[in-house]
C-alpha cells in the first residue's frame, strides 16, 4: 500500500510539473497580442466547443477538464488583454482609477472563477461506510441551541431528535437554551424577566415531557458558540449532532453518518445539506417557479462535494456530526467569529483532522420568512465569513493543507460579492454620468473579448451548475442582497471585531402582500440605474463622436438595471402557496367521532381518512368522495365546525404513535376531488401532534431528497437567460404599479383590525395532496447493526 | 560645339538615305536643312519607297515655319500630382481646393501673361467663386470660374520678378461656391476642369536655348500638346533596356507624370505637328566624345543628341541643371515609440475650410516597423472650431480612411477656443509600413441647405500643429507586400520582358522606370520589376498564382465597368450602426455572409481564395508577387493597347491614394485603381533576434497573419493540460480508510 502511495505521489507530481510547464506556455500564449480578427476567430471557436461539449460536462470528468481548461485559458487571456491592453494612460488619474477599481474588481471574478472551476471540477459522493455492529456504536450527544424559537416549533425538532433512530443508551438530545439563561430570566427589565422565566419552565416542561435534556447557563456569552460549549461542558458523548432549532431531523442521521466517524476516526466532521421546507423570500417573491432550484442548492449539491474532494468541507453550524474529541481539542466551538462553524472547522482542519461532506440531506429547517430576514441572516454570515479572512486568513494559516486553503480562501472571498456587484452596477455610471473613461476599447474588441468572455462565464456556470441554479439567478440574488451586505462588508474589512450575533427569526408569518420595510437600498440602486439609462440617452444624443462608447457602456447598463429591476421584486412580500408544498404527505387514518350519536357502537363512528398536512397545531384530512360513517353520519361544512374528533393514524411502523390524538373540526371543504377538514389540536396535545409532526412530516429522508433531486428542473443557458429577460422586463412596470399602490396598501391595512397570523411552521393549506410518502425508515436492524431501511 | 565631327556624322548617316526620300531626320543646327516639298509627298509613297517605316511629313513644314515665323509656343502647366494624360483636364472638385503645377521656363520671361482655360460645373456661383493664382509663391491675380458651357480662357499678367528660369510653381487656390445648396453633398457637384494644353505661358520660339532648359521647356511644352517626346535609336529593344534607367531619370525631371517617350528608327520620325525637341542616340562608333549636345533641327527643334553607349551622360548633363527631381510631395518618416508632432511631420497647422473637407497628413513608418496585432497607438489631438456651425457639423479623424473619432463641431460651450488636448487612441495595426494618412475629414451642414452657402470669413476648424501621433515600437518584421518592393526599385530594376518588349512600346519602359527614380534605398531587400502582357502569365508559377494563371489572363480580357462612385458624405458616418439588422435584412444577409467568407478565408487554402477573389473582376493592369520565395521579384503585366498614363500617375508617389497596391495580386483599373489580395501564405521575416522583450509582440504578429498557428496550437495545449490536470486529479484522490 505504501509503495502504492509512493508510487502515486510521483506520478501526481510529475504530473503536476509537467501541466505547470505546460501552463507556464499556455500563460505566454494567453497573452499574445493578436488582431481582433484572430481574436475572434478564438472566440467563436472556444465558445463554440465549450457549447457543444457542455451537455456533458456533469457527467464526463474529461468533458469537464476540456471545457475548464479552455475556459480557463480563454479566461486568463482575457484578463491579460485587460491589464495589458484596455487600461487608461496615467496621465488621466481619475479615469486610471476608475479603471483600476473596476479592473480588481475583474481580476477577483476572475480568481473565482480559476477557485470555482478547481473546487468543482471532482467533486465526490463518498461511499457508504462499512455497518458498525450496534454495541460498537459510538455515543452521541444530539445539541438543539435555542434562543427564541417557538415551543412549537421546538417540541418537533426535539420530538425528531429522539426519535432519530440509535441505540437510545448511546444518545442523549439536550436543549441548549440561551432565551432562559440566568441572566435573562433576572435581567433588569421586567417583561424580558418574565418572558424569559416562562420561556424556561415551560421548555423544561416539554424537554421532561420528551425526555430530553434542558440546559442553560448563566449569561448570554459569545452567541451560539458560548450556548454549545457550555453545554459541552456537562455532556461526553463520543460525537456531537448539531441540529438548529427548526432543523428537525430525520430518523436515519445518525444510521447514515456515524459510520464515516466510525470508519476514519481522524474525521471530525460529516456536514449534511441543509433542506428547508418553505421558499427564501426571495425566492418566493421573484416568482421563481417551483421547479426552480433553491439558492442552496448550488452550494450543497455541487460545491461543498468539491471542497470535500480537497478535504475542504466544513461544519455549516447545523446538521452535522462532529467528533468530540477534535472540539476539546481547539476548546470547543470556536466563537472568534459569529460564523462559528466555519471557524471551528478552520480551526480543527488545521490541526490535521479531516472532514467529509454527505450530500443526502436529512434535516428540514426553514428558511426567513420575510426578506429582511432573509438579508439580516445573509449579513450574520457575510460579516462571519469577512471577520474570518480578516483575522483567520486561511491563506496564513499554518496546518492547513494548500488545498483546503483554497477551499477557505474561496468560500470567504465569495463574501466579497457586494463590494464586487457594487463596483460592476455603478461603474458604467461613472461614463454616463461623468464620461470618465474607465475601459479603453473599441467596438469590435468588446465583441471579440468581452461578449465571449461572458458567454463563456455564463456557459461554464451553466455547464457546472445548470442542474442546481438558473442562469442569472445567482446574480439577481447577489444584486438583492448588494445594497444591504455592502456596509456591512465594508465594516467588517475595516473593524473585524466589531461584530454581533443577531438570531435570524424563523417563526414569522407572512399573510398578505406588502412592501418590505427594507425597501429602499434596493429601490434606489435601481433608480440610479434608470437614471444612468437617461444619462445614456442624452449623451448618446449629445456627443454623436462618443455613440460607440455609449452603446456599449449603455448596454452594460441596461443589463444591469434589468437584473436589478428583477432583484427589487424581492422587497414586494407576497405569500406563496406552493402547488407542491415541500410538507405536504398523505398518511392513512381514521377520524372518529369523540361523542357517538345514540345507537351507535363506539367502534362504528368512524371514517377513512389521509392524512395531508401535519403540524403541532393543525392537520389536514383528505376524505375523498364517502366521507360518511357506517352510520350515516358525515362531516359537512359549517355544521361540523367546532365537532370534537379523534384522528388514529395507521402507523404500522411506528406502533407507539397509533394513539388517538384528540382534535376539533375547525373547518370542511368539499368539492368534486373530496371532502378537505381542517382540525385544531387542544394545546394539551401539542407534544403528541409533535411527535406525529415529526414521525409523519420529517420522518423520512428521502422525501427531502426528492424534492432537492427530482422535483427539480434544470435551464439550459438560452432558456434561463430568456426567462430571466423575461420576467426583468416584466418587472419594471410591477414594480412602479407596486410602489404606486403601496400607500393606498398601507392606509388600508391600518384600518384593519385583526392581525392575521399563522405560525410559519404550519406551511400553507393543501390544495392539492401530496405524492405519497416514500417508504423509507432508518431502523435498528435485527442484526445488531446500524443499518439504513429503504 | 565641336564642328568637326559634323560631316563626319553627315557623312555616315546620308548613306541611308540612298534612296531620294528625304526624311525628317537628325538636322543639327549648322546642318542645312532639306527641301520642305520633299516632305509633302504621300505617305503611301513613302512606304513604298522606304523600308523605314512612317515619315509623315504633311504638317511638318507648316509648322516648321510657324516655329521659324516666330509664333509662339505654350509652355503648358504640368500638374505636380497628375492625374491622367497631359492634354486632359485637370480636374478640382470641391468647394475649396488647391492645385499646384510646374512649369519650365527656358529662360527669364519679362511680361508674360499666364492663360488659364477652364470649364467649370454650371452649379458654381460666380459671384462667390474664384481661383486665386500664384506663381512661386506670388499671387498674382484671380480668375472667375464662369466658364459653364464651353472652355474659357482668362489671362493673367506676370510680374517679371515673379518668374524664374527654369522650374517655376504655380498654384491655384479654388473657392467654389454653390449657387443653389450648401451642404458636404452640394460640395461634389462644385468643380473646376483646367484643360492643361491651353494652360500656361507663351513664349517664343526663339527662348527656347539650346541647353538644357530649353531642352525641358521644349519637351514640356510639347507634352503639353499632346506630343511624345522621341527618342531616334537604331538599335531596338537592346539598346532601350540599358538605356532605360538614365532615361527614366531625365524623365524625372519633368514631375509629375514621366514624358511619354516614343523610340523610333533614327529615320522614322513622325513629327506632326513638327517636334519643338527630340533626342537622337548615336551608336558609339559615330558619337564624337563631346556629346551630348543641344543642337537645333531643321525643323526648328532642340534636338538632344548623344551617344547611346553612355546615356549616363545625359542624365549626368540635364541633372547637374536641374538638380535632383522634385518629390511632388515628400513623405516624413515617422519614428514609432516617440510623438512626433504635425510640424515634425511637416503639416503644420491644418486649416479646414468648406462643407465638405478633408486634411490629410502623411507619414511613412519604416518598412521593417510591423504591427499586426491590435495594439494601442494614439493621437493626441489640439483642435478649434468656429463658433455657432450649424447643428450636425462633425469632424472625422481618420487614419487610412478609416474613422477613429467623430468629433461633433456644433457644442457651444468648446467653439471658438482651443479645446483641451483630446486622446484618441486607435489601432496600430490600421497602419502599415510605408506611407499613412491621417484624414481631419469634416461634414458640415449647410446653415440653410438650400440657399447658397454665406461666406464665411473663419475656418471651420484648425488642427494645431502641437498635435501629435505616437505609434508603437515594433520588433524588426516584414511581411511579403508589392507596395514595399515598389519602394524598394529603382529605375535600373524595371525591366520588359521578352513577350511584353514586342508587344508595349519601349518608351513605356523609361517612363514607369522613371517613376522609382529616388527608390531603391527607402525599402530593404533586392528588388525587380519585369513588365510583361498577359501571355507571359503562363510562364511565371511561383505558389501565389497556382492554377489561377487562366483567371489572372481572364481578367484582363473582361472589360471593366465602372462602378457608381457612393459621393453620399454622410453615408459613412452613421452608416453600419448594429441596430439597422432589426431593420435591414439585406444588411444582416450580406454582414453574415461576409463573417462567414472572412472565416472560411483563414481556413481555405490561397489557391482557390485568389480564384475566388478574381471572380468577375477585370484588370487593365495587374500587379505580381508570384513567388513568395522571392518576393523581390514583381510582375507588371499590362494590356498591350493599354493607355499607360493613369496606371503611371497611380504608381507615382505623393498621388495622395491609398488605393496604392499591395499584398501580392492587384489589380489595377483607371475608375477602381488598385484592388489588392493578400495571399495567406505570405510569410513574415524577423530582422532582429528573438528575445524575452520582442517574443510576445513576435508571435503576435505570427497569430495575426496566420490564426491557425495560433489558435490550433493554443487549444491542444489546453487540452493537454486538461488530461494532465486530470490525471493529477485522479491520482490524488482520497482513498477509503
Amino acid at each position: 500500500m505504501k509503495l502504492l502511495d509512493l508510487v502515486s505521489a510521483t506520478g501526481a507530481l510529475a504530473l503536476a510539473f509537467a501541466w505547470a510547464a505546460l501552463f507556464a506556455v499556455l500563460v505566454f500564449l494567453a497573452s499574445v497580442p493578436t488582431s481582433v480578427a484572430t481574436q475572434a476567430l478564438l472566440s467563436l471557436l472556444a465558445c463554440c466547443l465549450i457549447y457543444v461539449m457542455k451537455p456533458g460536462v456533469t457527467s464526463n470528468m474529461t468533458l469537464r477538464f476540456v471545457v475548464l481548461s479552455i475556459a480557463g485559458t480563454f479566461v486568463l487571456r482575457y484578463w491579460l488583454w485587460r491589464l495589458l491592453e484596455t487600461l487608461p494612460s496615467i496621465e488621466d488619474p481619475v479615469s486610471l482609477a476608475a479603471a483600476l477599481v473596476l479592473f480588481a474588481a475583474e481580476s477577483f471574478t476572475v480568481a473565482i472563477f480559476f477557485l470555482t472551476a478547481l473546487i468543482n471540477s471532482d467533486p465526490v459522493d463518498p461511499p457508504k461506510p462499512a455497518p458498525v455492529r450496534l454495541e460498537d456504536v459510538p455515543t452521541v450527544d444530539i445539541l438543539i441551541p435555542s434562543y427564541n424559537e417557538s415551543e412549537e416549533l421546538l417540541a418537533v425538532t426535539l420530538a425528531a431528535a429522539t426519535r432519530i433512530n440509535y441505540p437510545a443508551e448511546k444518545k442523549r438530545v439536550v436543549l441548549c437554551d440561551d432565551g432562559g439563561t440566568d441572566a435573562r430570566c433576572n435581567h433588569t427589565d421586567l417583561e424580558t424577566r418574565r418572558r424569559a422565566r416562562e420561556r424556561r419552565a415551560s421548555l423544561q416542561a416539554l424537554c421532561k415531557e420528551l425526555g430530553v435534556e434542558y440546559t442553560t447557563r448563566a449569561r448570554n456569552e459569545r452567541a451560539k458558540a458560548g450556548n454549545l460549549n457550555a453545554a459541552l461542558q456537562h455532556l461526553d458523548g463520543e460525537l456531537v449532532l448539531v441540529l438548529d432549532a427548526d432543523h428537525v431531523p430525520t430518523r436515519d442521521f445518525l444510521a447514515r453518518t456515524v459510520g464515516y466517524m466510525v470508519e476514519n476516526p481522524r474525521l471530525f466532521l460529516v456536514q449534511s445539506p441543509h433542506f428547508f421546507t418553505n421558499r427564501d423570500p426571495i425566492e418566493r417573491n421573484l416568482g421563481l417557479p417551483e421547479t426552480s432550484p433553491s439558492e442552496n442548492e448550488m452550494f450543497y449539491a455541487q460545491i461543498h462535494r468539491g471542497l470535500d474532494r480537497f478535504g475542504g468541507a466544513f461544519f455549516c453550524g447545523s446538521a452535522a456530526l462532529l467528533r468530540r474529541q477534535a472540539l476539546d481539542v481547539v476548546g470547543g466551538i470556536a466563537g472568534e467569529t459569529i460564523t462559528e462553524d466555519a471557524e471551528t472547522a478552520l480551526d480543527i482542519h488545521a490541526r490535521g483532522w479531516e472532514s467529509l461532506y454527505l450530500d443526502h440531506a436529512m434535516v428540514a429547517g426553514l428558511q426567513p420568512e420575510t426578506f429582511a430576514s432573509f438579508i439580516q441572516q445573509r449579513g450574520r454570515w457575510a460579516t462571519g465569513m469577512i471577520q474570518m479572512l480578516m483575522l483567520k486568513n486561511p491563506i496564513f494559516r499554518s496546518g492547513l493543507s494548500l488545498k483546503q486553503r483554497l477551499c477557505y480562501l474561496n468560500s470567504m472571498s465569495f463574501w466579497l460579492f457586494p463590494a464586487i456587484r457594487m463596483i460592476f452596477l455603478l461603474m458604467p455610471l461613472l461614463y454616463l454620468f461623468f464620461g470618465l473613461e474607465i475601459y479603453v476599447v473599441t467596438t469590435q474588441e468588446v465583441l471579440a473579448y468581452i461578449l465571449p468572455y461572458l458567454l463563456i462565464g455564463f456557459m461554464v456556470q451553466n455547464a457546472l451548475f445548470g442542474s442546481v441554479r438558473w442562469p442569472q439567478i445567482s446574480e439577481v440574488y447577489e444584486i438583492a442582497q448588494t445594497p444591504y451586505l455592502l456596509k456591512a462588508v465594508v465594516h467588517t474589512v475595516l473593524r473585524p471585531r466589531d461584530a454581533s450575533f443577531k438570531v435570524t427569526a424563523k417563526d414569522e408569518t407572512l399573510d398578505h402582500a406588502f412592501l418590505s420595510p427594507v425597501y429602499a437600498p434596493l429601490a434606489a440602486l435601481a433608480a440610479l440605474l434608470l437614471a444612468g439609462l437617461v444619462a445614456g440617452a442624452f449623451r448618446w444624443a449629445a456627443f454623436p463622436g462618443d455613440r460607440a462608447v455609449v452603446e456599449i457602456v449603455g448596454a452594460w447598463n441596461l443589463y444591469n438595471f434589468l437584473l436589478v429591476a428583477y432583484a427589487l421584486r424581492a422587497v414586494f412580500e407576497r405569500p406563496d402557496q406552493l402547488d407542491r408544498p415541500r410538507c405536504g404527505i398523505s398518511s392513512p387514518a381514521m377520524l372518529r367521532w369523540s361523542q357517538s350519536a345514540p345507537g351507535e357502537d363506539e367502534q362504528a363512528a368512524e371514517v377513512h381518512a389521509e392524512i395531508a398536512a401535519f403540524t403541532p397545531r393543525s392537520v389536514t384530512l383528505h376524505l375523498g368522495n364517502d366521507t360518511r360513517s357506517r352510520h350515516g353520519r358525515v362531516f359537512r361544512e359549517g355544521a361540523s365546525t367546532g365537532l370534537k374528533v379523534e384522528l388514529v393514524p395507521t402507523l404500522p411502523q411506528a406502533p407507539e404513535l397509533e394513539a388517538p390524538l384528540p382534535l376539533k373540526v375547525k373547518a370542511v371543504r368539499s368539492d368534486v376531488e373530496g371532502t378537505l377538514i381542517e382540525l385544531d389540536v387542544a394545546p394539551a396535545q401539542m407534544i403528541a401532534a409533535s411527535r406525529l409532526t415529526a414521525h409523519l412530516v420529517y420522518g423520512d429522508s428521502l422525501r427531502w431528497h426528492f424534492f432537492r433531486k427530482v422535483y427539480p428542473q434544470g435551464s439550459t443557458l438560452i432558456a434561463g437567460l430568456a426567462y430571466v429577460a423575461g420576467k426583468s422586463l416584466m418587472s419594471v412596470p410591477k414594480s412602479v404599479i407596486g410602489f404606486l399602490t403601496e400607500p393606498a396598501r398601507r392606509r388600508r391595512e391600518a384600518t384593519e383590525d385583526a392581525m392575521r397570523g399563522e405560525p410559519a411552521f404550519v406551511v400553507a393549506p393543501m390544495d392539492r395532496p401530496a405524492r405519497a410518502p416514500l417508504e423509507a425508515a432508518a431502523v435498528a436492524g435485527a442484526a445488531d447493526y446500524l443499518v439504513i431501511e429503504e | 560645339m565641336k564642328h568637326w565631327i559634323l560631316p563626319l556624322l553627315a557623312a555616315a548617316l546620308l548613306p541611308a538615305f540612298a534612296h531620294a526620300v528625304r526624311a525628317q531626320q537628325i538636322l543639327l543646327h549648322d546642318m542645312p536643312e532639306l527641301p520642305a516639298q520633299d516632305a509633302s509627298a504621300a505617305p503611301a509613297e513613302r512606304l513604298a519607297q522606304s523600308a523605314v517605316p512612317r515619315m509623315d511629313w504633311t504638317a511638318a513644314a507648316p509648322m516648321a515655319e510657324e516655329h521659324a515665323d516666330g509664333l509662339p509656343v505654350l509652355l503648358p502647366l504640368r500638374p505636380v500630382v497628375p492625374q491622367g494624360a497631359e492634354t486632359e483636364g485637370y480636374r478640382v472638385q470641391g468647394q475649396v481646393g488647391e492645385a499646384r503645377f510646374v512649369l519650365f521656363l527656358p529662360r527669364k520671361a519679362e511680361g508674360a501673361e499666364l492663360e488659364l482655360t477652364t470649364l467649370s460645373s454650371i452649379n458654381l456661383l460666380p459671384e462667390q467663386s474664384k481661383i486665386r493664382v500664384e506663381v512661386n509663391g506670388t499671387t498674382i491675380g484671380t480668375v472667375i470660374p464662369d466658364n459653364f458651357d464651353a472652355l474659357g480662357t482668362d489671362a493673367l499678367a506676370i510680374p517679371g520678378s515673379a518668374l524664374k528660369p527654369g522650374r517655376n510653381v504655380v498654384t491655384l487656390r479654388f473657392q467654389q461656391v454653390h449657387r443653389v445648396f450648401c451642404g458636404p453633398d452640394a460640395a461634389f457637384d462644385l468643380w473646376t476642369d483646367v484643360l492643361l494644353s491651353q494652360s500656361g505661358i507663351k513664349v517664343a520660339p526663339s527662348d527656347f536655348g539650346a541647353d538644357a532648359p530649353g531642352f525641358l521647356a521644349a519637351v514640356a511644352a510639347q507634352l503639353g500638346r499632346g506630343q511624345p517626346l522621341v527618342v531616334a535609336e537604331s538599335r531596338g529593344s537592346g539598346d532601350v533596356a540599358s538605356m532605360a534607367a538614365a532615361m527614366a531619370r531625365v524623365e524625372s525631371l519633368f514631375e509629375g507624370l514621366p514624358p511619354e517617350m516614343r523610340i523610333t528608327d533614327p529615320y522614322a520620325v513622325a513629327t506632326v505637328p513638327p517636334a519643338l525637341a527630340r533626342v537622337t542616340l548615336l551608336p558609339e562608333e559615330f558619337s564624337p566624345p563631346d556629346l551630348p549636345q543641344f543642337r537645333r533641327g531643321g525643323d526648328g527643334a532642340l534636338v538632344l543628341v548623344a551617344n547611346a553607349a553612355h546615356p549616363e551622360q545625359v542624365a549626368g548633363v540635364m541633372l547637374s541643371a536641374f538638380g535632383d527631381r522634385h518629390p511632388a510631395n515628400p513623405v516624413p518618416l515617422l519614428q514609432p515609440g516617440v510623438p512626433r508632432s504635425l510640424a515634425d511631420l511637416g503639416a503644420g497647422r491644418l486649416v479646414g475650410q468648406g462643407n465638405y473637407i478633408r486634411e490629410t497628413v502623411r507619414f511613412q513608418l519604416p518598412w521593417d516597423w510591423l504591427v499586426l496585432s491590435a495594439q494601442r497607438a494614439e493621437l493626441r489631438l489640439d483642435y478649434g472650431f468656429d463658433r455657432d456651425l450649424p447643428k450636425g457639423a462633425l469632424l472625422l479623424v481618420k487614419i487610412n480612411d478609416a474613422t477613429v473619432h467623430l468629433l461633433p463641431l456644433d457644442e457651444d460651450d468648446k467653439a471658438g477656443q482651443r479645446v483641451e488636448t483630446l486622446r484618441i487612441p486607435f489601432a496600430a495595426n490600421m497602419l502599415d509600413p510605408g506611407v499613412n494618412q491621417l484624414t481631419f475629414e469634416a461634414l458640415v451642414p449647410g446653415d440653410a441647405p438650400d440657399e447658397a452657402c454665406a461666406p464665411r470669413s473663419t475656418p471651420i476648424f484648425e488642427i494645431f500643429d502641437t498635435t501629435t501621433v505616437e505609434i508603437p515600437t515594433a520588433p524588426s518584421m516584414s511581411v511579403a507586400r508589392l507596395d514595399m518592393v515598389l519602394d524598394a526599385l529603382s529605375p535600373e530594376s524595371v525591366r520588359l520582358s521578352e513577350a511584353a518588349a514586342d508587344a508595349l512600346p519601349l518608351g513605356l519602359l523609361p517612363r514607369l522606370a522613371s517613376v522609382f527614380v529616388g527608390h531603391g534605398a527607402k525599402a530593404p531587400g533586392a528588388a525587380s520589376l519585369t513588365i510583361g502582357v498577359p501571355s507571359d502569365l503562363s510562364t511565371l508559377g511561383g505558389a501565389i498564382l497556382g492554377d489561377a494563371t487562366s483567371t489572372l489572363q481572364e481578367a484582363m480580357l473582361i472589360a471593366p465597368h465602372p462602378e457608381e462612385k457612393e459621393l453620399d458624405a454622410w453615408a459613412k458616418v452613421d452608416n453600419g450602426r448594429w441596430w439597422r439588422a432589426f431593420y435591414d435584412t439585406d444588411k444582416v444577409g450580406t454582414a453574415l455572409r461576409a463573417f462567414r467568407d472572412r472565416l472560411a478565408a483563414i481556413w481555405r487554402g490561397p489557391q482557390s481564395e485568389l480564384d475566388v477573389w478574381l471572380d468577375g473582376r477585370a484588370a487593365d493592369a495587374m500587379l505580381l508577387q508570384p513567388d513568395l520565395d522571392r518576393p523581390g521579384d514583381i510582375w507588371l503585366i499590362l494590356r498591350p493597347n493599354l493607355a499607360p498614363e493613369k496606371l503611371v500617375a497611380s504608381l507615382i508617389d505623393g498621388g495622395g491614394r491609398l488605393d496604392v497596391p499591395r499584398g501580392q495580386v492587384s489589380l489595377f483599373t483607371p475608375d477602381a485603381g488598385w484592388q489588392s489580395w493578400h495571399s495567406s501564405k505570405r510569410r513574415l521575416k524577423l530582422h532582429e533576434p528573438l528575445t524575452l522583450d520582442n517574443a510576445r509582440r513576435v508571435v503576435g504578429n505570427y497569430a495575426s497573419l496566420a490564426p491557425p498557428l495560433f489558435i490550433v496550437p493554443m487549444l491542444a495545449l489546453s487540452l493537454v493540460s486538461a488530461i494532465l490536470a486530470m490525471g493529477v486529479m485522479i491520482i490524488t484522490r482520497r482513498r477509503k480508510k
